[in-house]
């Protein structure tokens, strides 16, 4: 029997979610002081009525008390769920506000798209967007490259209690190599926070050395480009993207940028105790290198191939530095979506999608189906191939190295390929809407990917005019790849089983109910009664 | 009495704070360790691309 949502339920949820919503509000200051010391005084005061309603709502949202301390399971999945959501409604409203979308729809899609660190976006005028909102895109992809419970937790506006772990987990982290999170949180901040700075000392020097632009918007652009690059956002603050700066030296920080964030955060922590051994030989590094080398072969045989992108400059500027970029889950790009659809040849498209198709690390800023679940898989049918050719008899043990030594249990195992079905039928539903839409299926596939692996990689067809629905589906991806879909699935079948109840249960339900046969009525009721019993203790 | 029992703090203060620096100090070292490998990979990574372009065209 699936579970339903109760009084004590929503007062809780609601409650948590609230000190998310102040957390957001209180991010906004950031870019409000911004806007006061570049006297942009239209995009303050958009600001400033933003972090007001913000907080009034959160403190409102406070108020509603919770009966017991702490969340249970359910609880803790549905807050991960809703927060994304919720803290992706609060922060759209300056850019509703300021006008810099055709609808508050498209605002709100972008803001999905900076949290869950896809970087697609529907901005209008992106090269004269103001610094504060430009900051406010930056400051939205940390938070969720971070993680918004992660931040929560690290910041202290939301305490310990029984539910964190799975919060931690339910965002693409692992909690059982964190005991005490909030300070494990703070770390990863630091270690987020260390590459933000180092990147935007070399980017920033490279913009005024070598682009030739004045010392404020230099320092402004390398923040910006650091920023999007140790997060695997990739979003950019030029309407042309990193194309904008045509610096060979640019496009290789910002690769290294992009490979210290697809790593696991958590292997860092380790290796500070324990050496760079921790980094060497664990098994995501190992598989996203092999991986990328896999990938970086096809794609040589196809930029060789290509009768338009040849040359050896060319390949390592489309060709390597996109590469890169789509498997680290950045969504930098310097082809053009025309030149991606219309110049590239299908074999360099496709070398793409296979490069987005696996993603980071765990404890990554990266989404996507997790390198870690990629190795599993391949281990476990190595594993199945050995057993075949064992004598039955025979029991070996299959360890690999994450973290420390890991034996591969059946439930692992079992885990890996539950979560990779899912990216698969995740991929397959949203090229297959893309096709329904009228779209081409080799970029509807492309954007799919790029959207559930958050990527950001696109063959030109999100903006303003795409279908709503498309839009819808598109965010849903987004999300369900960011929170790797446990918690995204809950959160709707939770609210869905709730309401559907709460429908049956009010007097419309209870009048519809009326007009169902007797017999039909009491063979439901029979139904539903053995199942509860069968559930139910004995 | 006293006096011990304040040396004793002191010892303990000493020793936190020690731990704290030894941590802060491990920290650093593992962040410039990493952007030391993320750069050596995408060195890597752009060579090796060279190398196998230059194989296949």
């Amino acid at each position: 029997m699936w579970p339903r949502l109760r009084i004590d339920d929503v007062r809780s949820i609601v409650n948590t979610m609230g000190a998310m919503v102040i957390a957001i509000a209180l991010a906004m200051l950031i870019p409000l002081v911004a806007a006061v010391a570049c006297r942009e005084w239209e995009p303050a005061l958009d600001f400033l009525i933003s972090f007001g309603a913000a907080l009034t709502v959160g403190a409102a949202m406070r108020l509603v008390r919770p009966r017991e301390r702490g969340l249970t399971r359910m609880q803790a999945l549905l807050v991960t769920g809703l927060a994304w959501i919720a803290a992706a409604l609060v922060s759209a409203v300056p850019f509703v506000i300021g006008g810099y979308y055709l609808t508050p729809f498209d605002a709100f899609f972008d803001a999905i798209s900076c949290y869950t660190g896809t970087g697609m976006s529907m901005i209008q005028r992106l090269s004269h967007l103001p610094v504060s909102y430009g900051l406010w895109r930056m400051i939205m992809l940390i938070i969720g490259a971070q993680g918004i419970v992660l931040v929560a937790l690290g910041l202290g506006t939301i305490s310990r209690f029984s539910g964190a772990g799975l919060l931690f987990e339910a965002e693409g982290h692992r909690s059982d190599i964190m005991p005490r999170m909030a300070s494990a949180s703070r770390s990863i901040m630091v270690f987020m926070g260390a590459f933000i700075v180092i990147g935007s000392v070399v980017c920033s020097i490279i913009c005024l050395a070598l682009c030739g632009m004045e010392p404020l918007r230099a320092l402004y652009h390398g923040f910006c480009l650091a920023v999007a690059g140790a997060t695997t956002g990739g979003i950019s603050v030029m309407d042309v993207g990193v194309s904008y700066y045509h610096q060979p030296l640019l496009d290789a920080v910002l690769m290294a940028l992009m490979f210290s964030g697809t790593f696991s955060f958590a292997v860092y922590l380790r290796m500070a105790r324990k050496g760079s051994r921790e980094f060497l030989h664990d098994i995501e590094t190992r598989m996203i290198l092999f991986w990328a080398s896999v990938v970086l072969v096809l794609l040589a045989a196809s930029f060789a191939q290509d009768a338009f992108l040849n040359g050896a400059g060319v390949f390592l500027s489309k060709g390597v530095f996109n590469l890169a970029s789509a498997i680290t889950g950045t969504g930098f790009f310097t082809l053009t979506s025309s030149q991606l659809t219309s110049v590239a040849t299908s074999a360099v498209l496709f070398a793409f999608i296979l490069g987005m198709v696996m993603g980071g690390a765990t404890t990554s800023t990266a989404g996507g189906v997790k390198a870690i679940r990629v190795a599993i898989f391949f281990k476990s049918i190595a594993n199945e191939v050995r057993r075949v050719l064992l004598p039955q008899s025979a029991r070996e043990t299959v360890r690999y190295y994450h973290l420390g030594e890991q034996v591969l249990t059946p439930e692992l195992s079992r885990n890996a390929m539950l979560v990779l079905l899912l990216f698969l039928v995740t991929y397959i539903v949203g090229a297959m809407a893309g096709v329904l839409h009228g779209l081409d299926p080799l970029a509807a596939t492309l954007e799919s990917i790029s959207c559930t692996n958050n990527v950001g990689i696109s063959a030109g067809i999100v903006g303003p005019d795409l279908p709503v629905s498309l839009k819808v589906i598109y965010m849903v991806q987004m999300l369900a790849g960011r929170l790797e879909f446990l918690a995204l699935l809950a959160t709707m079948v939770s609210i869905g089983v709730s309401t559907a109840r709460g429908v049956g249960d009010s007097p419309i339900g209870r009048g519809v109910r009326r007009l169902v046969p007797p017999r039909v009525r009491r063979a439901w009721e029979r139904n539903s009664a053995g199942s509860a019993s069968k559930g139910g203790p004995r | 009495m006293y006096a011990r029992e304040r040396a004793s703090a002191r010892v303990r203060e000493n020793r936190v704070r020690e731990r704290g620096r030894r941590r802060a100090r491990e920290i650093a070292v593992t962040i410039l360790r990493v952007a030391g490998y993320a750069a050596a990979i995408a060195a890597g990574f752009y060579a090796c691309g060279l190398m196998v372009y230059m194989v296949a065209s």
